[in-house]
């Protein structure tokens, strides 16, 4: 079953239509609210949350368009909520979840671990703009899209995250190998 | 050099390296760069920190969210649908309103059972109505949430 396939058949009431849906995009969904949310925990629940939402706005979606770019807007939305009363209750002392998926890759020399907790050290805006561009190969258009920002707030974004992470990733290997010097 | 210039020199080589347009001419960019080193540096880093994400993929989780989806799905289905008519509730103010205007009255001696009696109706209104006062409506939060 397509997708506008199944959004019709949903707005007509059959809600297993929508299983179709959460079934092919809730792992995609469940890796872009972990990397704004930063735990699993509060990934599943945002998603859980979006999909719902996305049920009974279904109504008001535009079959032109494509469903999951819909569904991230909602995602983010309630991601970015999440996190701000997270950001008000204190931090949450949930367990930590890599972002990247292992590869028998070590990048230029820097340690896997290095590059996932550089990103993890990020601010969650930074996190989700660099991880759109880079593991999701979105273009600066469409990352506007998602964003609900200008391309060329996009490209000033963009370079300023880059920057940062670069300075993550630094201090990251710096604190790693001072522990390594203390342990020896 | 000006700092300005020099991001915008910054930006432009960023969005050829992404295959996007840039803001400035590739001409312009690599002019500038003859006689910049704190660019040159500065773009050289930026590609090496660029090539530890290239070619990376996300992880990929395998939990499952329908059922619970599904389950809330139900409730929301479930749960009592507000009442229609506001008749009831019309009705109830007037009743309150009437009684304020008696209690207020000079010629009334205030009661126990008189100051008691919105109480006894407030109860029985919301039983007949099958309606807890208390309960918060999740589904207007929820519409309300979406931009």
């Amino acid at each position: 079953m397509d997708d506008s396939t199944a959004i019709q058949k949903c707005r007509a009431g059959e809600t297993e239509a929508f299983s179709h849906l959460v079934r092919r995009y809730q792992s995609e969904a469940i890796g872009h609210a972990l990397t704004i949310l930063g735990n699993l925990e509060d990934a599943l629940d945002a998603v859980q949350d979006a999909f719902l939402d996305a049920y009974q706005a279904v109504g008001k979606f535009d079959v032109s368009r494509r469903f999951y770019p819909w569904l991230y807007t909602i995602l983010r939305n309630r991601c970015f909520e999440m996190l701000a009363s997270r950001r008000k209750q204190a931090a949450a002392g949930a367990e930590v979840v890599e972002i990247l998926a292992r590869t028998a890759k070590d990048s230029c020399g820097v340690a896997e671990n290095v590059v996932d907790r550089a990103l993890r050290e990020l601010a969650a805006e930074d996190r989700e703009l660099l991880t759109l561009k880079h593991l999701d190969g979105l273009s600066y258009d469409e990352l506007a899209e998602r964003l609900g920002i200008p391309a060329g707030t996009v490209m000033s974004r963009l370079y300023y995250a880059r920057k940062r992470f670069r300075e993550k990733v630094l201090m990251v290997q710096e604190t790693l190998d001072s522990w390594e010097k203390n342990d020896e | 050099m000006n700092k300005e210039y020099c991001e915008r020199i910054r930006i432009s080589a960023m969005a050829s390296r992404d295959g996007e347009s840039p803001p400035l001419s590739e001409q312009e960019v690599s002019k500038h760069l003859e006689s910049c080193a704190d660019c040159r540096l500065e773009i050289d880093q930026q590609r090496q920190a660029m090539a530890l994400l290239d070619g990376r993929s996300r992880r990929v989780f395998a939990q499952d969210v329908w059922p619970e989806i599904a389950t809330a799905m139900e409730a929301t289905k479930a749960r009592p649908k507000q009442p229609a008519s506001v008749a009831p509730f019309v009705v109830l103010c007037l009743f309150l309103l009437t009684h304020k205007i008696i209690e207020v009255l000079p010629s009334v001696t205030a009661g126990v059972m008189i100051k008691l009696a919105p109480v006894a109706v407030l109860v029985l209104f919301f039983s007949l109505l099958k309606q807890n006062p208390f309960h918060i409506n999740e589904n207007l939060k929820l519409q309300g949430d979406i931009k």
